[in-house]
């Protein structure tokens, strides 16, 4: 089985199976468009300790069936596995989301969005700024007339 | 650069701190996530928890769900609103249906154009608010009258939908129960 070379944005480089580093679809389409190389891929969006996170990931579905049906996809339950590894702080769980979609990883980016949805459900809007730290930028006024806007939505 | 960064933290309330030894560490917030990935995120937020729920309740759930997240903050808002206003559910109550049209008119950006599917099951609408209603949605593809129970005659006409291709030529499908055309 031949390896392929990746190299992070902080210039730390990883060996990883040719297999395993083809989950990225990005990936997979760099080799097949510039064929048996010796030189390292660079990923200049990625650092090394997503990297590493990222690799851990694919390697652990390497033999994953790839499913291309999105209705499957979306509603797949996150597995035991997936849920302890995207037990990281919220900072780690984004950086691994950018990096799925820069490295285009699907699976994985399903993953961490359904991760931070999970946190996101049954939330009230303050709850959910107290969560991920976001600051209200409406002004008083501006809420004041959402909620009004939304009366036909809401009530029930 | 201790005293620069604390600035910024005044500012912000941001995603910068200062340790005790002066380094500047800058975290990732969701906020700086794209558009394309939140809205990848609040899709997921609105999948139902039980596949079994009744489709009705789950439309409820989701339309509540939207509520809550376009009161976040402005990205949220740009991200929830346009699905919020795509399928939007109406209680059989006949003043939301007018708070609806009342709002749809005033607003800029026409918010109306997000609309694609409308369903008026349980809401004893007229010709007139129909009318009124189909001018602010011109992408409708998909619209429902009236229901099957014996009891309920909608008071809907030809009047009002002899306009409906003009004002939603993008409809495809139109349901209609117990309606009585000239």
């Amino acid at each position: 089985m031949s390896n392929v070379r990746l190299l992070s944005s902080d210039n730390e480089e990883f060996v990883v199976q040719k297999e395993v580093a083809e989950r990225s679809v990005l990936i997979k389409n760099m080799l097949e468009d510039v064929g048996e190389t010796d030189s390292a891929i660079p990923l200049p969006n990625v650092t090394a300790k997503v990297l590493k996170k990222v690799i851990e990931w694919c390697d652990h579905h390497s033999s994953d069936p790839v499913t291309t049906d999105e209705t499957e996809r979306r509603t797949t339950d996150i597995d035991e596995w997936d849920q302890k590894f995207m037990e990281v702080d919220q900072e780690t769980l984004f950086d691994i989301i950018l990096a799925a979609n820069y490295l285009d990883i699907k699976p994985l980016l399903d993953v961490g969005c359904k991760t931070v949805a999970n946190m996101i459900k049954g939330k009230t809007a303050e709850e959910i700024r107290k969560i991920f730290n976001i600051v209200n930028d409406f002004t008083p006024e501006e809420e004041a007339q959402i909620r009004k806007e939304n009366e036909w939505a809401e009530d029930r | 650069m201790k005293r620069y960064a604390e600035g910024l933290l005044q500012h912000e309330r941001s995603n910068i701190q200062v340790k005790p030894d002066d380094t500047v560490i800058i975290t990732l917030h969701l906020q700086q996530l794209p558009n394309e990935i939140l809205a990848h995120i609040i899709h997921y937020v609105l999948e139902p928890e039980h596949v079994m729920s009744q489709p009705d309740s789950r439309q409820i759930d989701q339309q509540l769900d939207l509520c809550t997240c376009i009161l976040v903050n402005k990205q949220f808002y740009a991200v929830a609103y346009p699905l919020l206003w795509r399928e939007p559910v109406l209680s059989s109550d006949l003043t939301q249906l007018q708070r609806m049209i009342d709002y749809l008119v005033t607003k800029e950006p026409p918010m109306g154009h997000y609309v694609r599917k409308l369903r008026l099951d349980n809401i004893t609408c007229n010709d007139n608010e129909l009318l009124r209603l189909m001018t602010h949605i011109p992408h409708l593809e998909t619209l429902s009258i009236g229901n099957d129970t014996d009891n309920y005659l909608p008071p809907i006409t030809s009047t009002s939908l002899q306009h409906l291709p003009h004002h939603c030529p993008h409809l495809t499908s139109l349901t209609l129960w117990r309606i009585h055309l000239s």
